[in-house]
Formats: structure tokens, C-alpha cells, sequence
């Protein structure tokens, strides 16, 4: 890249800044993938840096969002080789983030029991709010297999948390 | 459950987190946490050299950043946990950003000098390692991160880490201890570690490789370690192993780092340290003239390499042999060229296994120079302390505690002379990652390979048993 391409693109990521309620989405993202809060905590500060970093990037995407999460993602792999090099397991027990209410704790073991693919699958789709299309770009899938992906998701979901139903 | 319900669950249940720490252009920081077991408190210094930290306890996270803040650019603060479940952790600044990384091993605590372009890491029971030309480091394990000084602070914290013990990525935590009784009688606590990445590191940062277990042997009183065993594939944990790496950790700490200090302050100024073990050096030693330069002083391994401090740096040209002319070879192993000290130490080997007897050593910086006679004195096991502080425990472990290889070796199994050239082509492989290769280690697998190919005889056979003959050894 010729010096004064790289330096206006220097100078567009100093200007250009990513929504800061992105940051909060992190945190929730890497829960879903860790299943520590701590860890969430410091998976998002890392990949935040490295989005504000190439934020001018980020934001000239056909979908910020979605490519930034899928910055996010790899990040989080990151982080899993990590924990699996320190023999920890994500979403072990005690680690959770404290739940303020019964039905959240009770959400935490469903989760606990979902498979890591389930788990991002149904955040990404009910707690962020992307659509199949988007969650494919994110998981480098096709839109179909993400579609069947959420299927299999939400019925081990259900079959997992049948008793947070019954129990209410 | 219906999909209304899924997506509620899920909702309030993520709808509560959030990022704790505090955002501000250019800056981030985690907030609020305190540390576990021995908290940490910053002090920093702008001193010449760059930021010193101190450990005390009763101080927070929140307090150690405070006192960061107003730190130079680069400084580091850790946790104190000894075989504790809790990791440490790193905080630094570069860029004006901060970074908090949190590691997965343990360490004993320390002091973490920063001074530019070296960095030392300190233990807090004295122990010390210096990390040198950071630029060249290469690191292992935790380098996904590409944030710079990132695999410095990694290499830095490792280095403390196996200082202190001696663990793989792999095997982060003991897997069982147990009390067994050494050779003196005395009741050890052994840790136990189990390798499950294929190889295990002590403490100098040695490799073992393909060995399936590790023990490390603590002092009893102390804690310290004094000795650590490896157990090759097949053999049961807990048994002596032929393969074993004695190796003694006295030579880490030659001297005492809070001697001299106030009562519960452990701030060292390094380069003031090593300033001073300099300027004593250069009072009370000789200072030969060799071509303009100065020879401070020798010191000669138990296995009868010649290590040299110098002020000067030799290029290639330098020629050294012994009193019967045959030819040494010589490498620069550590350099404080931006030092205001300026000084070397110099390696010089034989070419080839053969007498490390040698009392004098014929030195020229170039064919046209005039020869100067160096004195070489009598080995001794203990180094001088100019030597721990310049060299990286790698090194010195690698030119003090590796066992001789007598010439009688050339008279061995074809099996023996593949794995010599196996561990020779490893040991390059070790100093590829510094940069330089020992011309000696070269040759002698060059040699090996011609003696395995026909290409070369092998000279009549001369025992040479005694200790300190030869030069690198396979284990």
C-alpha cells in the first residue's frame, strides 16, 4: 500500500469509532462462548481493542455489526485454545457469571448443558438480533446450514429446559 | 417451551452483563477487582532505566493501576500465588492503551525490571533470570496475541515461571506430590508433573523432549528447587530415570537480592546493580590489553570452556588456539553494547574434542594482530556472578551444567552417532532461535556426518574420561 493510502487509512481508523453499546454486546457474545464472566470481561476488552483498531474497516462493512462478531469469534476461539491449553473446560462449574435470578441460574444450566455451536447459534440469533443470514457470515456457514443449526439448537434448548416450563 | 420462550429466557438472561471496566479515547481498563491471596501494589519509578514495581500486601488492583498510571511507558505488575489454583496477571501499558492479560500459570511472585530493550524478571526469593535482546526472543505457546511486547511479557513471565519451577503449557500444575528422601538423608517434597504436549521444560528453558514425566524436588525449609528429573516414555513416574537432569539452582542466586535493601521494600535497579558489579570488576581484576581492548576477566566451566568478559565484541576474525596450535573457536554469547559499560563475554571451545587442559589460550583479533597469551584458570563449578547476570539461564546452563563428550565416543554404535547428530541438529535448532550458531556444535555435526558416511576416519582410539573432555554430549 502506497504511504499515503496507509496514512488516510490511519488517519480514518482515529476518527472513526465503534458504537459503544457494541462493547456490552461483546461481553454477552463471549459469556455464551466461555462461560465466564471474567474471561467474557477480558475476551471483550481484547477483541474491542482490536476492532477500534480497524474500526474504519469495521464500520465501511456491508454490516459492521456482523463483521466485527465475526472478529469477535476469533477472539473467542483464542480464548477457548487457551483455556483448553490450561485444562479448563468453558461453562464449568462455578465459573458462571453470578445469576441475579433463580430463572437466570436456571438458563445457565441449559446453556451448561448445549453444545458450543448451539450455545452461539441461539445468542447470536435471540439475544443480538441477527438473522440467518448474518449468523452465517459470522460462522463462516451457509445461511441452510445455520437455519438447521438453529433448529437442533432450540430443540435441545427446549429439551433441556423443559423444567424451567414446568417449573414455573 | 415454545420459541417465544427460548428467545425471552435467553433475553433476560443476557440482558444483566455487561462490560464492568470503564471506556475513555485511548484508554480502557478493567475496575474493581481485588486480588486474590497476596495483593500486589505498584510502585512506579521513572528512573533512568524505565519502571520498577514493588510487591507489598494489603494493596488492591485499584491501587496498583493508580500507581501504574503514572508509570513510564511499559510497566508490568503480577500477582503472587504459589501452586495456588489462582493465576497471574499482567498488566501493562503500550500505546496508551491498557491491556490486561491474564496468564495460566502460577508464579512465585517477583520484580520485573524494564529497562528499554532488556527486561529481568526476579523471583521474590532472590532468584533471578535476566531475559536479553528481547527483539530476538523467540517464544513458544501463548503468541496468538499480536499486541507488541506481548510475547516479551510472555517470555519474561515464563522465564520467572521456570525459574521458579520447572513446567510446561502442558502441565501448568502438579499432578501429585510426595516426601522422598535425597542423598543427603534429607525428606524433599517431590512435585510431580505429567507432560501431555510432548515435551517439558526446566527451569533454565532447556527442552525435554518425548519424555513422559517430570519431577522436581524441593529443599526442605526453604522450598527451593534442587533438583529435577525426566522420565522418558515407558518409564513409570516416581522411578529414577537414567535420563536424569541434576541440576543444581545455586547458580542462579549468586547473590542476594534484598541484601543491602530496606526491610520489605524489594525494589532492584538493575542496571545499577550490574553498573556496580562492573566498576568492582574493573577495580579488582586485571585488565589485559588485547589489541586496544580489555579482558576483565576468565572464568573456565567444569567443562573446561574458556568464558571471557571483554569490552569488545570480536567479529569473525578473531583467532584463538592453545599452546600446541590447535584452533578454538570463539562466539560472543552475551553483549551489553548499550551498556555504559560496555562489555562481552566470549565463548571459546575447541574446534574439535580434544585437550581442555589448556592453561594459556593465544588470542589475535585478526591475522595481522600480535598474538596475546590469556591465562586460562582451573575449572570451577561455581560462576562468577558477572556471568549470571550476562547471560540468559538457558546459557549458562547450556555452557556450565551440559555433561562432557569424550573423544573415546568416536568408537560407537552407528545407532549412537545418528542420535548425536539428531541432538546436534536440535541444539541448532535451540540457538537458530538466538540467532547464532556455535561453530563448534557445527563442525562436530559435520564431523559426525562424515564419519557416518565414510567420508572421514575416525583418529586412534584415546581414553578420555576424565571430566571436562569434549564438547556437547548427547543425554
Amino acid at each position: 500500500m502506497p504511504e499515503t493510502l496507509a496514512m488516510d487509512a490511519r488517519a480514518r481508523s482515529s476518527t472513526v469509532t465503534l458504537p459503544r453499546p457494541w462493547l456490552d454486546d461483546l461481553v454477552r457474545y463471549f459469556y455464551a462462548k466461555l462461560g465466564s464472566y471474567e474471561d467474557a470481561q477480558d475476551a471483550a476488552i481484547e477483541a474491542w481493542h482490536q476492532g477500534t483498531a480497524k474500526a474504519a474497516k469495521v464500520m465501511g462493512s456491508a454490516n459492521p455489526k456482523a463483521y466485527f462478531f465475526g472478529m469477535a469469534r476469533r477472539v473467542a476461539a483464542d480464548h477457548l485454545r487457551k483455556m483448553a491449553r490450561n485444562k479448563r473446560e468453558p461453562w464449568a462449574t462455578g465459573s458462571t457469571a453470578a445469576a441475579p435470578t433463580e430463572d437466570a441460574a436456571m438458563v445457565d444450566e441449559v446453556l451448561r448443558g448445549l453444545s458450543d455451536d448451539h450455545r452461539e447459534a441461539l445468542v447470536l440469533a435471540y439475544v443480538h438480533g441477527f438473522n440467518h443470514v448474518e449468523i452465517a457470515q459470522i460462522t463462516r456457514r451457509s445461511p441452510a446450514a445455520v437455519n438447521s443449526l438453529l433448529q437442533r439448537a432450540r430443540e435441545a434448548f427446549r429439551t433441556q429446559g423443559s423444567h424451567i416450563v414446568e417449573d414455573r | 417451551m415454545n420459541d417465544e420462550q427460548v428467545k425471552t429466557a435467553l433475553q433476560e438472561r443476557f440482558r444483566t452483563l455487561r462490560f464492568e471496566g470503564e471506556v475513555t479515547p485511548g484508554r480502557m481498563k478493567r475496575k474493581g477487582w481485588l486480588l486474590p491471596t497476596v495483593a500486589v501494589g505498584g510502585l512506579a519509578l521513572p528512573a533512568i532505566a524505565g519502571a520498577l514495581l514493588f510487591f507489598s500486601p494489603g494493596c488492591t488492583y485499584e491501587r496498583a493501576i493508580r500507581a501504574l498510571e503514572d508509570a513510564p511507558e511499559f510497566t508490568m505488575e503480577m500477582t503472587v500465588d504459589r501452586f495456588g489454583s489462582t493465576p497471574y496477571k499482567v498488566t501493562y501499558e503500550d500505546s496508551g492503551t491498557w491491556h490486561r492479560r491474564t496468564f495460566g500459570r502460577p508464579i512465585g511472585g517477583g520484580v520485573m525490571v524494564w529497562n528499554g530493550d532488556r527486561c529481568s524478571a526476579y523471583t521474590l526469593d532472590g532468584s533471578f533470570c535476566v531475559v536479553d535482546d528481547l527483539e530476538r526472543t523467540q517464544v513458544g505457546g501463548d503468541s496468538m496475541n499480536p499486541l507488541p511486547g506481548e510475547k516479551t511479557i510472555d517470555y519474561v513471565m515464563r522465564s520467572v515461571w521456570l525459574t521458579t519451577f520447572p513446567l510446561t503449557p502442558g502441565s501448568e500444575k502438579p499432578v501429585s506430590r510426595y516426601t522422598a528422601t535425597d542423598e543427603q538423608g534429607r525428606s524433599c517434597e517431590v512435585l510431580s508433573f505429567l507432560d501431555d504436549e510432548g515435551y517439558i521444560r526446566d527451569f533454565s528453558g532447556a527442552t525435554y523432549r518425548n519424555v513422559r514425566a517430570a519431577e522436581l524436588w524441593l529443599e526442605p525449609g526453604t522450598g527451593r528447587p534442587i533438583r529435577f528429573d525426566v522420565h522418558e516414555p515407558g518409564q513409570a513416574a516416581g522411578l529414577r530415570s537414567t535420563r536424569t537432569a541434576r541440576i543444581s539452582y545455586g547458580h542462579i542466586a549468586p547473590f542476594n537480592l534484598t541484601s543491602g535493601l530496606a526491610a520489605g521494600a524489594r525494589v532492584v535497579d538493575l542496571p545499577a546493580l550490574r553498573s556496580s558489579v562492573w566498576k568492582q570488576w574493573e577495580a579488582q581484576n586485571r585488565r589485559e590489553e588485547l589489541d586496544g581492548s580489555r579482558v576483565y576477566d576468565v572464568y573456565r566451566s567444569p567443562k573446561g570452556w574458556a568464558l571471557i568478559l571483554t569490552d569488545k565484541v570480536f567479529n569473525d576474525e578473531l583467532l584463538i588456539e592453545d599452546a600446541q596450535g590447535r584452533p578454538w573457536s570463539a562466539i560472543t554469547v552475551s553483549n551489553f553494547t548499550k551498556m555504559p559499560e560496555k562489555v562481552s563475554v566470549l565463548l571459546a571451545t575447541p574446534v574439535e574434542p580434544g585437550d581442555l587442559s589448556a592453561t594459556t589460550l593465544t588470542l589475535r583479533a585478526d591475522r595481522n594482530s600480535t598474538p596475546h597469551k590469556l591465562a586460562i584458570p582451573a575449572a570451577s563449578a561455581t560462576p562468577p556472578t558477572w556471568l549470571a547476570l550476562a547471560l540468559h539461564p538457558f546459557r549458562l546452563y547450556k555452557l556450565t551444567l551440559q555433561p562432557p563428550l569424550s573423544s573415546a565416543n568416536y568408537y560407537r554404535s552407528v545407532r549412537d552417532w545418528k542420535n548425536e547428530i539428531k541432538w546436534l541438529e536440535r541444539t541448532l535448532d535451540i540457538y537458530d532461535e538466538y540467532k547464532e550458531r556455535p561453530r563448534g556444535v557445527e563442525m562436530r555435526l559435520s564431523m559426525a556426518k562424515d564419519l557416518l558416511s565414510g567420508k572421514r576416519e575416525p583418529p586412534p582410539f584415546k581414553d578420555e574420561t576424565r571430566p571436562g573432555a569434549g564438547l556437547f554430549a548427547p543425554q
